[in-house]
């Protein structure tokens, strides 16, 4: 199954990504790709310093909003794609996951496109 | 209402095993014995601040929750057709008025909980839920498991303990049965433990079932090892934080170790040799014992650890013993061995174990291997807890250092 992560990384987090104060967190994600990488089959880091753009319709007209969808302390950071056996082989691999101290992932499993039979 | 509340928590605690294990006799149905107590549970949180808290709130807790699986067998009567026999019993159990003290039926309901039927990973999870009535997501929490998947397995295994009729009863040789339910109440400690601060309250639960094990089956030595395991282990919680920062074992202060707990342990040990049974855990507690005499000695006795983890990985292999061979291999002088040790383990089962990855990482740093900072960095990948991470980062940038 291909499970999808989340990083909802905190503020104080994503201010790391920049600057010597950081360079500890940026290692731990250094660590932490490598240790799930035979796991991991897609994702990316997300660019933070772009405001996330929402679109949605508000009284039968479209708008273009800054910030995005739901308000929030952590900010969506990244995700990862996992081909795991199991949900908990997916949980086992998030409960490493540097941001978790400050901030929180969220496990989606991804649906699986049926066969035509 | 807080100090009825203290009184409920209290009773809950101390007798929610012993009276699920009590009406599970009667009733031989886990998950109808749980309701009917979480009822009458909630029935003294609104009873008792009118009407005091009862002199024996065990002896009362057990009339509600009896009434209770009564009112509900009668409901279900109409649709099971057993009418006849659930009155009968219905009626028995009003005859008969409980007087205390309640038999302890504990050990019986613990053993039902690790019987060969019941899936092993599901083992400690039940157990928590039907001796300390711990809920579904605290467990979940505990084991990295969906709460709702969790709370799923431990209704279905209750279903399947039903349905085949498990019976709660000791059986005649004790210790021959005892081993799985070590295990499992060892598991409650390591999930506490590996979540330290997280999930605090686990060692605690963990030691009060290995207290209560080593109770109703004193002739067990093995379950004095377990204990005494575990009190050797709790003694240095404290020494393990210097406020965010993690220390090891070796660079503890031993003045911060809690002596009481080590004191208790020894005697457990001591105990526990008496019996002449040796095992696993007797083995693991006097390791721990050698790291804790050096609170005495001020050096640890390597070679002394080294011999015992031989011997355990010789008789009752895992991972954890043949990682702690190499580790105490690298302490004197044999890092050859210890990762001959290593080497030797199944690939596919190390590959996410972090301890592995610390303990190969430092043996390699030990003989000035090059491959020893890609190890510190598997580990740190492995590692949930940000003090371990940052103390095995400060290892790692030793290395660079000539």
């Amino acid at each position: 199954m291909k499970v999808m992560m989340m990083n909802l990384e905190s503020p104080e987090d994503l201010a790391k990504r920049t600057g010597p104060a950081g360079q500890s967190y940026r290692d731990a994600w250094a660590a932490y790709y490598q240790a799930v990488s035979d796991k991991t089959i897609g994702g990316h880091p997300l660019d933070t310093s772009v405001t996330p753009t929402t679109l949605r319709m508000v009284d039968g007209k479209r708008q273009v909003q800054d910030g995005p969808f739901a308000d929030s302390r952590e900010s969506l950071g990244g995700y990862f794609i996992f081909e795991v056996d199991t949900l908990e082989e997916a949980i086992k691999l998030a409960s490493t996951n540097p941001c978790l101290e400050r901030g929180a992932v969220e496990l989606r499993v991804i649906a699986e496109r049926k066969k035509s039979v | 209402m807080s100090e009825v509340r203290q009184a409920v928590e209290f009773a809950a605690r101390n007798s929610y095993g012993k009276l699920v294990a009590w009406l599970t006799t009667r009733c031989h149905d886990m998950a109808l014995a749980e309701d009917a107590l979480g009822d009458a549970l909630e029935a003294a949180l609104h009873q008792w601040p009118a009407d005091g808290v009862p002199g024996n709130p065990e002896a009362w807790l057990l009339t509600a929750a009896r009434r209770r699986m009564i009112d509900r067998r009668r409901r279900d009567t109409t649709r099971t057709n057993a009418a006849q026999r659930i009155r009968q019993e219905a009626e028995e159990w009003t005859e008969s008025p409980f007087t205390p003290p309640l038999p302890d039926r504990r050990l019986e309901l613990m053993l039902a909980c690790v019987h060969e039927q019941i899936e092993p990973e599901m083992r400690t999870p039940l157990m928590l839920q039907l001796v300390l009535g711990l809920e579904a997501k605290e467990i979940a929490s505990a084991f990295l498991v969906k709460p709702a998947t969790m709370s799923q397995r431990l209704v279905r295994t209750k279903r399947c303990i039903r349905d085949a009729g498990l019976e709660l009863v000791i059986p005649e040789n004790v210790t021959a049965h005892i081993a799985p339910l070590l295990e499992a109440v060892y598991a409650v400690y390591g999930a506490g433990w590996q979540h330290d601060g997280n999930h605090d309250g686990l060692t605690a639960e963990a030691i009060f079932l290995g207290r209560l094990l080593c109770d109703l089956a004193p002739s067990s030595a093995e379950a004095k090892g377990l204990l005494a395991l575990m009190l050797y282990a709790e003694s240095r919680k404290e020494a393990r934080r210097q406020g965010h920062r993690f220390i090891p074992l070796e660079e503890q202060d031993t003045a911060c170790w809690n002596h009481d707990l080590i004191a208790e342990a020894e005697r457990t040990l001591r105990a526990a040799a008496k019996v002449s049974e040796p095992g696993p855990f007797q083995l693991e507690a006097a390791i721990q014992s050698f790291h804790a005499h050096r609170a005495v000695s001020g050096v640890t006795d390597w070679e002394g650890i080294e011999r015992l983890y031989a011997i355990l990985a010789a008789m009752h292999p895992s991972l954890g013993a043949s990682i702690g061979w190499a580790a105490a291999l690298s302490r004197i002088n044999a890092c050859d061995r210890g990762l001959e040790v290593l080497n030797g383990l199944p690939r596919d089962r190390v590959a996410h174990h972090q301890p592995y990855w610390a303990v190969r990482a430092h043996i390699l740093a030990r003989t000035g291997h090059p491959e020893a900072a890609a190890c510190y960095q598997r580990a740190i990948g492995l590692t949930d807890d940000s003090a371990i991470r940052a103390w095995l980062a400060a290892r790692a940038s030793r290395l660079l250092i000539p």
